[in-house]
C-alpha cells in the first residue's frame, strides 16, 4: 500500500500542472477527464501557479469567464478560469488514484467504464456550465424559481455548488442575519460529552480521503470538528449524531468554508430533514416507514417480499436516510442528489430510494432470506446505474411516478402516529 | 445432516465510482426459500478500497452473533480481525446503521457459520434498533447496546437454520463485550452503564441467549482504563464468560468467537454422547493474558 504522504504527493505529477507535466488534451470528447474540486486542489501547492500553459485547441468551446463576483478569487489566465469555471482539471488521464474530491479510488476501480461515462458527461457539464453562467450573471444570491429548480435538477456546476446550495436552502439568509454567530458558538462553553463524541469519529470520517488525513494541509479534520461542535452547541436538542460527520464532511469538501458548512448543516438538520438526528430519531424512523408505505403502493411485490422474510425497512435503508446517501452512492451522484435536496427538500430522498428499488425490483425479488435481502439492497447502490449520475437523476423524476408532498405529509402523519403508539 | 453449499455471490455489473470491488457481470439466479440461508458476500461498510471479503461456502449450521458496545470501542475492528485476520489502523469508518459479515468455522468437525452483525454504537441508535431484537415473525433479530465508552457487548442469536425450509429458527446467542481500554476513556473502572446494557438484553432478547463479555483494546497496557479484575468482577456478577481481547494484535479474538460457536453448536445439536461444553471453563482455560502483547 502506498504510504500516506502529503496530499500533493498523492496527486500524480501530471495532475498538478507546472513544468514537466504532460500537456493535457483539453476539450470535449477528447478522452477521460478527471474532476477536481476547482483549481485549488490542483494548483494550491504553488507548482502550478506559474504562467498558464498555452491555450488548448478546444478553448473556444468554453464559455466566457465567470461573473466578476466569482472571478475575484479565480486564478489568472483564461484557461485556468475555464477550468475553475467548469470545476474540471485539464488532466485527462484515467489512472488517477485520487478522485477530484480527494477520495482514493478502489484498487479495482473500473477506469475504462468511468471514462466512457465521463466523456459523455463532460459534454453535459460544459453545456450546463454555460447555462449557469448566464443565469448567475451579475452576481447576487440565488432565489428559488421555476427556472432555478429546473436548472438544479440538471446539475449545478461544482464552482457554483456552494453558492447555489446556500441560496436555495436559506442558509445564506441565516448567515447574513447572524453575523459572528458561528464564531461565538466555537468560543462557547465546552460540554465535554459533545466534543468527545465528535472526537471519537474524527479518525473514522473519510479515512480514504487525503484531505482528511492528519498530514493534509489544510487538514479538513479540524474544520469538520469545528463545524460539528458548533452545530452541537447551536442545536442542543440534536447535539451530535453519527452520520452527521459524513454529511458535514461533504459540506466542508464542497464549500471549503467552516461557516458555510455550518449554515448548510443547519439547513439540512434543522429544516430540510424532519427530526432525523435527535435522540429519539423519530423523523428517521417515520421516513423509513413512509418509504415502506410508498413501496407497498408502488411496488407491492417488493413489499410482499419484505413482509415474507420479515425484513424491517430500517435494516436496509437506515444508512440511506441517515447519511443522505454519502458513502452509499458514488460521490458525484450524491452531490447531484444534494443539489435537489437543498432545492426541493426531503422528498428527493424518497425519489432516490424508490428509483433504486424499482429499477432493481426483479433482482431484489430473488432474495431468499433476511440477510440475502440486506445484501441485495447493498448491491443495488453499486454499478453503472448509479455511477451515471446524469441519467440517474433524470430517472428519479420519472421512474417512481407521481409523488406529491401531500401524499408524503399524510403518510408521515400516519406512520408517526403508529410509531408513537408502538412506544 | 447434509452439508449445504451456497454459491459465491458476484458483484453487480458495470462501473462503480465509489463502489466495492467485484464488478464482474451477472449474478447466478438463486433458488428460493429452500436454500439454507444467505451466503451473502460479507461486506464492511461501503468504503471504497476495502478489500473484498470472501464468504465461506459450506456449512452445517448457522448462527447469528451480535456485537454491541459503545462508540469507538472496536466492534468493527474486532469483526474484521476475526473475519480477515487483519487490522488496518486508520481505515475504519464509524458504523452507521447495521452491517454483517459471515464466517464459517470448523468446530469439532462441523462447519458452523456465524453471521455476525455489527452495529452503530451511539446511544441514540438504540431507539432505532430496538426493533432488531425480534423480527416481524417474533423471532429474535439483531440488536445492540452500548456501555459508556469502555464497553462493547456483542449479542447474537443462534438462528439455527432448518435445512428444509431455510427459515431461521429461534434459539439465540448473545455475546457481550466489554472494552477495558476506551480510546479516551475517562474512568478507571467499569462504568455503571453495563447494567443498563445487560438489562436491555434481558428485556429484549430471548432468555436463552448466549452472552459473553469482552474487554477489547488490551494491546496498549499503558492506556488501560479498566482493570482486568474489574471486568472479571462485572462478568462474575452477571454470570458471564469474560475475555480480554485485542483487535490490533488478535489476542483472543478467534478464541472468543470460537467459544461462542461451540456453545451455540452444542445448544442446537444436543448430542447426548458428546461431553457437555462448558463455555466458562473453556474461556478460562484457553484465554491468554493481555501481558503477552505488552510491548
Amino acid at each position: 500500500m502506498e504510504p500516506a504522504g502529503r496530499p500533493r504527493d498523492r496527486v500524480p505529477r501530471w495532475a498538478r500542472g507546472g513544468r514537466g507535466a504532460p500537456r493535457p488534451a483539453w476539450g470535449v470528447g477528447c478522452g477521460m477527464g478527471t474532476w477536481v474540486v476547482g483549481c485549488e486542489w490542483v494548483g494550491s501547492g504553488g507548482e502550478g501557479r506559474g504562467a498558464p500553459p498555452p491555450p488548448p485547441a478546444g478553448r473556444s468551446r468554453f464559455p466566457s469567464p465567470p461573473p466578476r463576483a466569482h472571478a475575484a478569487s479565480s486564478p489568472r489566465g483564461p484557461r485556468a478560469r475555464a477550468k475553475l469555471y467548469l470545476g474540471l482539471t485539464g488532466s485527462f488521464s484515467s489512472r488517477c488514484r485520487i478522485d477530484p474530491y480527494g477520495f482514493e479510488r478502489p484498487e479495482d476501480f473500473d477506469y475504462a467504464a468511468y471514462e466512457e461515462f465521463f466523456s459523455a458527461y463532460l459534454v453535459i457539464l460544459t453545456r450546463r456550465a454555460m447555462k449557469w453562467s448566464k443565469l448567475l450573471k451579475g452576481g447576487g444570491g440565488v432565489q428559488k424559481s421555476g427556472t432555478v429548480k429546473r436548472y438544479i435538477r440538471k446539475g449545478v456546476p461544482l464552482e457554483h455548488r456552494a453558492h447555489v446550495w446556500m441560496g436555495v436552502s436559506g442558509a445564506q439568509a441565516r448567515m447574513d442575519q447572524n453575523p459572528g454567530y458561528y464564531h461565538r458558538l466555537l468560543q462557547g462553553e465546552c460540554s465535554g460529552r459533545l466534543e468527545e463524541a465528535i472526537w471519537t469519529d474524527m479518525n473514522r470520517t473519510f479515512p480514504d480521503n487525503v484531505k482528511f488525513r492528519k498530514s493534509a494541509d489544510p487538514c479538513l479534520q479540524k474544520t469538520l470538528y469545528n463545524v460539528l461542535v458548533a452545530y452541537g452547541r447551536h442545536n442542543q436538542g440534536v447535539g451530535y449524531c453519527q452520520g452527521m460527520n459524513f454529511i458535514a464532511g461533504y459540506l466542508v469538501l464542497i464549500t471549503k468554508s467552516e461557516e458555510k458548512s455550518f449554515w448548510l448543516l443547519d439547513a439540512l438538520v434543522g429544516r430540510i430533514l424532519p427530526d432525523y438526528y435527535s435522540p429519539a430519531m423519530l423523523g428517521l424512523k417515520t421516513d423509513q416507514e413512509v418509504l415502506g408505505e410508498l413501496v407497498r403502493t408502488k411496488l407491492p411485490a417488493v413489499a410482499a417480499l419484505m413482509d415474507r422474510h420479515g425484513v424491517l425497512w430500517t435494516l436496509v435503508v437506515s444508512r440511506w436516510f441517515i447519511c443522505l446517501f454519502v458513502d452509499v452512492l458514488p460521490v458525484e451522484t450524491v452531490l447531484r442528489i444534494w443539489d435537489c435536496l437543498f432545492s426541493e427538500g426531503s422528498k428527493i430522498l424518497f425519489r432516490v430510494a424508490l428509483t433504486l428499488i424499482k429499477h432493481h425490483q426483479a433482482f431484489i425479488l430473488e432474495a431468499s432470506s433476511v440477510a440475502d435481502t440486506c445484501e441485495r439492497f447493498k448491491e443495488i447502490t453499486r454499478g453503472s446505474f448509479v455511477t451515471e449520475c446524469h441519467t440517474f437523476m433524470q430517472k428519479i423524476f420519472s421512474e417512481p411516478g407521481s409523488l406529491s408532498m401531500a401524499t408524503i405529509t399524510r403518510l408521515r402523519e400516519s406512520c408517526r402516529a403508529r410509531l408513537l403508539a408502538q412506544g | 445432516m447434509s452439508r449445504k453449499k451456497t454459491p459465491k455471490r458476484k458483484g453487480a455489473s458495470g462501473p462503480a465510482a465509489s463502489a466495492l470491488p467485484a464488478a464482474d457481470g451477472s449474478r447466478p439466479a438463486r433458488p428460493g426459500t429452500a436454500r439454507p440461508g444467505p451466503q451473502a458476500r460479507p461486506n464492511g461498510p461501503p468504503q471504497p478500497g476495502r478489500p473484498s471479503l470472501g464468504g465461506g461456502d459450506f456449512y452445517d449450521v448457522a448462527f447469528k452473533v451480535m456485537l454491541v458496545g459503545d462508540s469507538g470501542v472496536g466492534k468493527t475492528c474486532l469483526l474484521v480481525r476475526f473475519k480477515d485476520g487483519a487490522f488496518l489502523a486508520g481505515t475504519f469508518i464509524s458504523t452507521v446503521g447495521i452491517d454483517f459479515r459471515n464466517k464459517v468455522l470448523d468446530v469439532d468437525g462441523m462447519k458452523v457459520k456465524l453471521q455476525i452483525w455489527d452495529t452503530a454504537g451511539q446511544e441514540r441508535f438504540r431507539s432505532v434498533t430496538h426493533a432488531y431484537y425480534r423480527d416481524a415473525h417474533g423471532q429474535w433479530f439483531p440488536s445492540w447496546w452500548w456501555w459508556q465508552k469502555q464497553a462493547v457487548m456483542a449479542l447474537g442469536s443462534q438462528g439455527a437454520k432448518d435445512p428444509t425450509d431455510g427459515r431461521e429458527t429461534a434459539p439465540l446467542v448473545a455475546q457481550v463485550e466489554c472494552e477495558l481500554k476506551g480510546v479516551r476513556g475517562p474512568s478507571s473502572s467499569v462504568s455503571p452503564t453495563p447494567w443498563a446494557w445487560l438489562t436491555e438484553i434481558q428485556d429484549y432478547a430471548q432468555h436463552d441467549v448466549v452472552l459473553m463479555l469482552l474487554g477489547n483494546k488490551v494491546d496498549s497496557a499503558q492506556e488501560r482504563v479498566v482493570k482486568r479484575e474489574d471486568g472479571e468482577k462485572l462478568a462474575k456478577e452477571y454470570g458471564l464468560p469474560f475475555m480480554e481481547t485485542s483487535a490490533k494484535t488478535g489476542l483472543n479474538v478467534d478464541l472468543a468467537f470460537t467459544a461462542v460457536a461451540k456453545e451455540l453448536k452444542q445448544r442446537s445439536m444436543k448430542v447426548p454422547s458428546e461431553p457437555r461444553f462448558r463455555l466458562h471453563d473453556y474461556v478460562k482455560r484457553e484465554g491468554r493474558g493481555a501481558s503477552c502483547c505488552r510491548p
